[in-house]
């Protein structure tokens, strides 16, 4: 290495950034070079100097105090906000009102609490005596009145049950709750079991239909329009829609997936990790952050026990997929997401813009600035918007980026 | 610049992500003098980085669910932090180099805190966020989008020199 060279690395030397290797060569220069060794002298008095700066400055403490009254005045203000605090302490002071009731309760005895019960019946009866033409009228009108509302309820609620569905069989046998199926119908709450040879499809009601394949499992949980739900528990399904709104939620694992438009499939292996794979339109995929969409050619992993991962493309490459997976489910942390960013190319910008939430404030900035050099932000999104992960915001770019994918 | 949470640390994030304010207090009071530290040397100014610190306090209880547990709590309210202050300094920087000590005070410390008030705004943003609070390239790059790494490491090694030069190193 000539001096000029260690000159230029002196830097990356100081601060750790050179591997072993470039550390040794620069080690070995500095022994038998008194210009280059003085140089890197230097740089050790100069971190001497930066040292005498103070660690930390005191801040004043009327920031905390005023910081501490801003913000409790805050939480008593939000309503159903964050005041769950001041939730738990009203809890906390019911909890000890009851003891103290029972207490007394206890200390009065039954003869108090009769006597007590008495005064109100007798207050009550002349309560009745006094009650005017009016009032009587309302007395027994109100009840009829709420009576007649609840039966109109569940009359309405009860014509939205659309239940039994129709069961196509394409090979084999369908048995519907443990019994060999000759209806043709599943109805709500029941399961459907098919074995390796038979192959099913369920029709929807407003909605398409369910291709139900071999060695599956299902359960139609609720069968009532606005509301159909399937739980997928064994082997695989692929649904295509016929209706511009579908109708329908499909369960695996813990988690809800509400199918938009389109076609896709959900494979649930033995181990119950499922993947769900969009051939056509999109899915909405809940998430402990706040749920995403999942746009035809992506996919993503739901595994056992855990929330939805990362969307990802079907035909990302390996390492990416890895890095995802990693960030998902092996607490990969800032390296994964910049592990992702760095192996992430244009078509792959939904997966940056669904960890978003994910990450922190830094890498958000850092996700932005990926995803905005390939899609800028529409005019409604702004940074300061995707660094507090407003998810109107997340959609708007989201719909952007679809948009220019296609 | 690696830093990890301790598990009272993590009990009050806990506490502070499912809405309790005292919890939130806690976690403010704990990091508050490295929040005010780091806006302080970024904005010197007194009474802004008072400000900056309070918006910090307040914009990280907004946003606290979003925070990863895993990640460090100190390193994450500290980038709000360095977020406000920047934006702070590139609206008032102008008017920063202005601030400049006029005692006759000749300390090392006070030499060298002159010096870095006489750098340009962007020189010492990113000399700060690099010597001083220890920020990688990489976590100083969000600050500065049109600049890539490399640009950042000459503007650190241009501003040592400088600095070495005139403390006589």
């Amino acid at each position: 290495m000539t001096c000029e060279e260690v000159k230029i690395s002196l830097h990356d030397y100081i601060d750790e950034h050179l591997d072993l290797l470039e550390k040794k060569e620069i080690e070995a220069h500095l022994r038998g070079c008194d210009k280059c060794h003085n140089e890197i002298t230097r740089l050790r008095n100069y971190f001497n100097t930066i040292k005498s700066i103070p660690y930390t400055i005191e801040a004043p403490e009327e920031i905390i105090q005023k910081f501490s009254r801003d913000l409790i005045s805050l939480s008593r203000e939000e309503p159903g906000g964050k005041n769950t605090s001041f939730a738990f302490e009203d809890e906390k002071i019911r909890k000890e009102q009851k003891k103290f009731e029972k207490k007394l309760k206890s200390e009065r005895g039954p003869s108090r609490k009769s006597d007590v019960s008495a005064t109100i019946v007798r207050n009550s009866t002349g309560g009745f005596k006094s009650l005017s033409y009016i009032e009587w009228k309302k007395f027994i009108i109100m009840p009829v009145l709420i009576a007649a509302g609840f039966a109109g309820y569940f009359i309405y609620d009860f014509q939205k049950y659309n239940s039994p569905w129709d069961i196509q069989l394409k090979t084999g046998t369908a048995i519907v709750n443990g019994r060999l199926n000759s209806t043709g119908k599943i109805s709500q709450g029941e399961s459907l079991s098919l074995d390796k040879q038979s192959v099913a499809v369920i029709e929807v009601p407003n909605t398409g239909n369910v291709e139900v394949n071999s060695s599956s499992y299902i359960v139609l949980e609720e069968a009532k329009n606005g509301a159909n739900r399937i739980r997928v528990k064994e082997g695989s399904i692929r649904v295509v829609n016929s209706a511009d709104i579908p109708d329908l939620r499909i369960t695996v694992n813990s988690s809800l997936i509400t199918d938009k438009s389109g076609i896709f499939t959900v494979d649930i292996d033995e181990a119950s990790n499922a993947k769900i794979n969009v051939e056509k339109g999109y899915l909405e995929i809940p998430s402990v952050r706040g749920s995403y969409n999942l746009a035809a050619g992506y996919m993503c992993e739901i595994k056992n026990n855990h929330s939805p991962g990362t969307p990802y493309r079907i035909d990302a490459a390996d390492t990416l997929k890895n890095e995802v997976d990693r960030f998902d489910y092996y607490n990969g942390g800032d390296l994964s997401v910049r592990n992702i960013i760095s192996i992430a190319g244009k078509k792959d910008m939904l997966t940056l813009l669904a960890m978003i939430p994910a990450v922190s404030q830094l890498q958000r900035q850092i996700l932005f600035q990926s995803i905005a050099n390939h899609f800028p932000p529409p005019t409604s999104v702004t940074r300061l918007g995707i660094m507090k992960a407003d998810g109107e915001m997340l959609y708007k770019w989201w719909e952007e980026i679809v948009w220019q994918l296609q | 610049m690696k830093e990890e949470n301790t598990n009272y640390i993590k009990y009050l994030v806990d506490l502070a992500q499912s809405g309790r304010p005292r919890a939130f207090i806690e976690l403010a009071s704990i990091n508050l003098n490295n929040i005010f530290t780091v806006s302080y040397r970024l904005i010197y100014d007194y009474k802004i980085a008072e400000e900056v610190t309070v918006k910090t306090l307040m914009r990280a209880w907004e946003t606290i669910i979003l925070f990863e547990p895993s990640d460090s709590f100190a390193l994450w309210i500290k980038n709000i932090a360095v977020e406000y202050s920047v934006d702070e300094l590139f609206q008032r920087g102008s008017r920063m180099e202005q601030r400049v000590r006029r005692s006759g005070t000749r300390s090392d410390e006070d030499r060298l805190e002159n010096l870095i008030l006489k750098l340009p705004v962007e020189d010492r943003i990113i000399f700060i966020l690099h010597d001083l609070e220890g920020f990688s390239y990489s976590e100083i790059n969000p600050y500065f989008r049109d600049m890539i790494i490399d640009e950042l490491k000459t503007i650190v090694i241009r501003t040592r020199n400088y600095l070495m030069e005139n403390l006589g190193l």
